[in-house]
């Protein structure tokens, strides 16, 4: 995997730490343009919202198998998910999945609605729930990656996370928002490689999912999240989770669709 | 009785044409983008109205104004965050208040904002192949750093804030060329129409990275006779 970072780029000058006060659009612009390969939001979730949505979200066993590996655990329902000729079932069951987790959430922010509001302040023209067909989409996946589950190296990509139609997105960014993180693994890790879906397919290989590790060397940068955090990163870049040695690592992931620098950039799951 | 429309016109004070010192091309049905530098003179008031008039008498079938407004940020001494927003205001105001020229533009008419620019999907390849060639070859690193010291000269050599403005200057244009050469050219644009001549930098990129499109054209003002 070739490698492309300025010699004179230091390794933690990869990542961004700010704070929600002080975050902006730059922020995302310098993600979309490979400045950075993270941005640390630090303290999203204030601290007694944070221990409030930890007793309610972290150490349940309610969740239920992503459709596409079963070894990942999630509430609420990621379109990736979603199998040619099943989107209508996804959007049936969207808003029902924000209803089920304001509602576990409460009294406190579900942190998607956090997010969105954070992006919505930041972005010129704002931030809306993505829809299709005027069918609204869910946002705010509940993440459980169990102990010793590997999130290998992967990217996502508009095309594989999105319906086929044109919605007029043009890039794409993630954030995930930490409740819980092991005592040991469960590091997120990003490759200096942003490659094209040709070569994605070529570096997957055999594979139904993701590289294999032996394949992609080392990141180029390591993050450990602190519980309350957000990390937006370019999910066009390699990036994975290492597998967590003791207890569940939970998230709340959203999807950022960037459509031109005049429109609402889009949220998603 | 015949009725005889005169068509409005951006400037009643200047002409502008394009400098191109001997080159000549057809422009008629052709696409261009029209770069715009947030703040610079020639892009206000009667030097950029004859701008327009020359755009509309040269018979381009589309032009996109690309509004290089968030690229200033990097030129604003402020934080990161409110240095983007700054930048994107004056960006909204330079629109608000050109509109009505914008207006007279008698071909297809787009507006294509910086941030914009910067989240299309070829971007980051475009950009890391120019960021491996500044690393990499010594003459396209030359040709980047010339520009580097023109535009720090201007601001004034031997500031406390030199190295600053310096690595301000780098980051700016190596967010500039990979969006105004390969990719504008990769993107169909016949023409890149700007008030002043193509930059080492600029032509360094050009001359590596683009093999047809995005042709740089120059232009220069005259004042009309009759407004002396």
């Amino acid at each position: 995997m070739t490698t492309i970072i300025d010699r004179r780029t230091r390794r933690s000058e990869l990542v961004t730490t700010t704070t929600a006060e002080e975050f902006s659009a730059d922020h995302l612009l310098r993600l979309l343009k490979g400045d950075v390969f993270a941005v640390r939001v630090t303290g999203l979730v204030d601290a007694v919202a944070l221990d409030g949505l930890r007793e309610r979200l972290v150490g349940r066993d309610d969740h239920g198998p992503l459709a596409t590996d079963p070894q990942f655990r999630r509430i609420g329902q990621a379109f990736s998910e979603t199998r040619d000729g099943a989107e209508s079932t996804y959007f049936d069951h969207a808003a029902g999945h924000r209803r089920d987790l304001r509602a576990r959430a409460a009294p406190y922010p579900y942190p998607s609605d956090t997010v969105r509001i954070l992006l919505d302040e930041a972005w010129p023209s704002g931030a809306t729930l993505l829809s299709w067909h005027s069918r609204k989409f869910f946002v705010g996946v509940a993440r459980y990656q169990q102990a010793g589950v590997d999130l290998e190296p992967h990217t996502d990509n508009l095309h594989r996370n999105l319906p086929d139609d044109d919605l007029g997105i043009r890039r794409q960014l993630s954030v995930n928002v930490y409740l819980d993180v092991p005592d040991a693994g469960g590091e997120l890790e990003i490759w200096d490689a942003y490659p094209s879906e040709d070569d994605y397919r070529g570096l997957s290989g055999e594979r139904v999912w993701g590289i294999d590790r032996a394949d992609v060397g080392e990141p180029a940068l390591t993050v450990r999240p602190t519980i309350g955090d957000a990390i937006f990163i370019d999910p066009r870049r390699v990036h994975a989770v290492a597998p967590s040695a003791d207890r569940p690592r939970v998230t709340v992931g959203v999807f950022i669709g960037v459509r031109g620098g005049d429109e609402p950039l889009a949220v998603w799951s | 009785m015949t009725a005889t429309t005169i068509a409005p016109v951006g400037s009643t004070s200047h002409k502008a044409a394009f400098d191109l010192k001997g080159l000549q091309y057809e422009y008629t049905g052709r696409s261009t983008i029209l770069l715009v530098s947030v703040g610079a003179d020639y892009h206000e008031g009667e030097k950029f109205g004859a701008t327009i008039d020359l755009l509309n008498r040269s018979g381009f079938a589309r032009v996109t104004v690309a509004v290089a407004d968030t690229l200033q940020r990097h030129n604003v001494d402020a934080a990161p965050g409110e240095a983007y927003e700054l930048s994107r205001r004056r960006g909204d105001q330079w629109l608000a208040r050109n509109r009505p020229l914008l207006d007279l533009l008698t071909a297809d008419v787009d507006v294509l904002r910086w941030d914009t620019a910067l989240s299309d999907p070829d971007y980051p390849r475009a950009l890391d192949r120019v960021r491996e060639a500044y690393r990499s070859d010594d003459e396209y690193a030359a040709a980047i750093d010339a520009t580097i010291d023109r535009f720090v000269a201007r601001r004034g050599e031997g500031g406390p804030d030199e190295d600053r403005i310096w690595n301000g200057c780098r980051t700016y244009l190596l967010e500039e060329v990979p969006i105004i050469q390969p990719l504008w050219a990769a993107k169909g644009y016949d023409f890149v129409v700007y008030p002043q001549q193509i930059s080492a930098a600029m032509a360094a990129t050009r001359a590596r990275f683009v093999d047809d499109g995005a042709a740089w054209l120059p232009l220069r003002f005259k004042k009309r006779r009759s407004a002396r």
